[in-house]
């Protein structure tokens, strides 16, 4: 409930404005002191007893992303209701995923509460079938070998040279481009100081902007933990990297993966890899992928794959998908856990679909070795 | 208009835009009013065509005050952003006075005011009409991470430092419009600083009255059928680029050039390049599809 006089109130008031900011950040919104101070300079403009302003205000102040202003427009139709404070769940419970098929056939989302709100862009997307092979709960995550994860960081850096397609700070000597004061000036020394032969420089491309898709199915399991390292030096090697992954549902990750060290992200990574269900359908969650956030794709993106390309969906549409994606994208990268195994042949049905729209094509192994790997050769 | 009367409340900002044809929700128009209260830039994200960069535009106007408009892209620098010395007005005034001045003269008269040439965000700060300014940072998701880092202190602190002259403080801090196409997701320290607004894709309502506002001559019955038949194009879900309210407006406006009052297939078949934009998507409504949709108009 509103307080009828905040003015008169400012202690119980300021009480129920802590718990409003503790509840977003249970619900994933990182409000920090700044925007608490903005919200309680807005409330000097915008009266609290004008429920409507409030809300406005608290939105465009604490808000700072689509999904964000769902759950900021949720929890305070939630909290600033007639019940009492102690009545609404700080930590929303998660509940286990269900081991049964429902009736329809179709499995709910588990973690994403539906949300009164009109703003309808998808925190996730979920095909949310149900399948026998669903895990348990939880996906858990061990560390790799510190040697092996600064291998995998060598790699990275690597495939970020191999497939960059934007700008650096760096410039090479081109026929267009900026007047390069310093050599012109040079130059010039040897015209009595007059600038006849102007020189020009470029930047040189030395950037990559990644789109990481992890399928985290259930017959990806054994390679996890190298995964994991190598989804994490990614991100950390490559600045504009956005991590998603799909099984049954897409689900990104890329705020999970944001500003901790190796072992301390793996407890949120493991915890935001959501395990919806198995039996994957790689085609279907490509296409939700590219109606959800296909803005994503552009023509310096290089989308990275890593999947083992068992899929139990339609491979005629996975084909279509990664042919999309081809078309869009600057390169297509497909990394395949058992591609380094010795006599390995890429003959599931869904592998021969997409390899034909597939640049390059690698193992996990390929970023750890520094020479003689594919991704070396490259 | 005197600018605390234009954004002096919620009503008055909603009147505002009104006046200016922009049809805007309660929620838009109190961040409005509270960028504009607290001195904070308006972070705008939503999809392309919804009216992000109309805003500025309208509060310009609305305002009286200058639009000064600062366009991103990849690899924009200081240079694009915040100011340049001019070299070739340096380099003649050497010359000029190169026999009669001493070297140490020379270097402190070019590096003056007079020769600094002052790109959007230095023009913004240093604005002195009766009005401040309204800068529009647009499509601030196509430059790099490190462009965000050169905002900061801008958007912070309305000021800028130059090493040869020293601080420039704004003389009346601008209203501040940032849009983002969210191609990628910017960082924490720039969001921080900012008020933000997500602009999604209209309901019917609200559509066939921006209809009614931006395309003048367009009946009721007409204006209806058209915003329902965009609605329905926008719910297919296999679409790459759904048509944003500037693509409708686009329709609309050739519709009505054509001196069409009326929706027929063969009508949409050769005019559906207004509204849909990718060549897949056009690929995928083909003349069933479309049939389809206008039975369901």
């Amino acid at each position: 409930m509103i307080p009828d006089t905040p003015a008169h109130a400012p202690a119980e008031f300021l009480r129920r404005m802590a718990g409003f900011f503790g509840l977003l950040r249970s619900r994933g919104v990182p409000v920090g002191v700044g925007s608490e101070l903005d919200l309680a300079r807005a409330l000097e403009h915008v009266s609290p007893l004008d429920r409507q302003g409030f809300q406005d205000g608290s939105r465009c102040t604490l808000a700072k992303s689509p999904a964000e202003v769902a759950i900021v427009d949720a929890a305070f139709d939630a909290y600033w209701s007639m019940s009492p404070v102690d009545e609404i769940d700080v930590e929303e419970p998660r509940r286990a995923p269900t081991s049964r098929p429902p009736a329809d056939g179709r499995m709910e989302s588990i973690s994403t509460p539906a949300m009164p709100t009109g703003i309808t862009f998808p925190i996730a997307i979920r095909v949310g079938v149900y399948s026998p092979d669903a895990p348990a709960g939880g996906h858990p995550l061990s560390p790799v070998d510190p040697r092996c994860l600064a291998a995998m960081r060598v790699g990275a850096r690597r495939l970020r040279r191999a497939v960059a397609s934007l700008p650096g700070r760096r410039s090479r000597p081109a026929r267009h481009g900026e007047i390069d004061l310093r050599r012109t000036l040079r130059r010039a020394g040897r015209t009595s100081g007059e600038w006849i032969d102007l020189r020009r420089v470029k930047k040189r491309r030395s950037r990559a902007e990644l789109l990481v898709l992890w399928d985290v199915s259930g017959s990806m399991r054994d390679h996890d933990a190298v995964l994991a390292a190598l989804v994490y030096s990614l991100r950390r090697l490559v600045r504009r990297t956005r991590v998603f992954a799909f099984s049954t549902e897409v689900q990104e990750l890329t705020p999970a993966l944001s500003g901790l060290p190796y072992r301390a992200s793996l407890e949120p990574l493991a915890r935001a890899i959501d395990p919806a269900g198995g039996g994957t359908r790689i085609g279907r969650c490509l296409r939700d992928f590219r109606r959800g956030f296909g803005r994503l794709v552009h023509p310096w993106t290089t989308v990275v794959f890593l999947s083992d390309g068992w899929d139990l969906g339609d491979t005629d549409l996975l084909g279509r998908e990664v042919a999309w994606f081809h078309e869009k994208a600057h390169r297509i990268v497909w990394v395949n856990p058992y591609a380094g195994e010795a006599g390995f042949r890429p003959e599931t049905a869904g592998m021969e679909s997409a390899l034909p729209h597939v640049d390059l094509f690698l193992a996990p192994s390929d970023f750890e070795t520094s020479s003689g790997s594919r991704l070396a050769n490259r | 208009m005197a600018i605390s009367k234009v954004l002096g409340s919620v009503d008055a900002v909603l009147d505002a835009m009104a006046g200016e044809s922009y049809v805007a929700d309660r929620g838009l128009a109190t961040a409005v009013f509270l960028a504009a209260k607290l001195g904070k830039p308006l972070l705008v994200e939503g999809e392309p065509g919804c009216g992000k960069t109309e805003i500025s535009k309208v509060l310009a106007a609305a305002t009286g005050g200058e639009l000064i408009r600062l366009q991103c892209y990849e690899g924009l620098d200081a240079n694009a952003a915040l100011y340049e010395w001019n070299y070739a007005k340096q380099l003649l005034t050497i010359r000029l006075h190169e026999r009669e001045r001493k070297p140490g003269e020379l270097e402190t008269e070019i590096f003056d005011e007079r020769f600094l040439l002052r790109r959007p965000l230095l023009k913004a700060l240093t604005a002195d009409g009766p009005v401040p300014p309204v800068l529009l940072i647009d499509e601030v998701d196509r430059a790099d991470e490190e462009f965000e880092g050169l905002l900061l202190e801008v958007l912070s602190e309305y000021q800028i430092t130059i090493p040869e002259i020293g601080t420039i403080k704004a003389k009346a801090v601008p209203f501040v419009v940032i849009t983002s196409n969210r191609t990628r997701e910017l960082s924490d320290a720039l969001k921080r600083r900012c008020l933000y607004a997500y602009l999604d894709f209209p309901s019917l309502e609200k559509e066939i009255a921006i209809l009614r506002r931006k395309v003048p001559g367009l009946e009721d019955g007409f204006a209806l059928d058209i915003a329902t038949f965009v609605q329905r194009v926008r719910g297919e879900e296999d679409l790459v680029k759904r048509p944003g309210i500037a693509e409708t407006l686009d329709w609309a406006a050739a519709l009505l050039a054509l001196g069409e009052r009326t929706i027929t297939r063969d009508l949409v078949e050769q005019t559906l390049g207004f509204l849909v934009k990718d060549a897949q998507d056009l690929k995928a409504l083909p003349s069933e599809r479309i049939d389809a949709l206008l039975r369901t108009t």
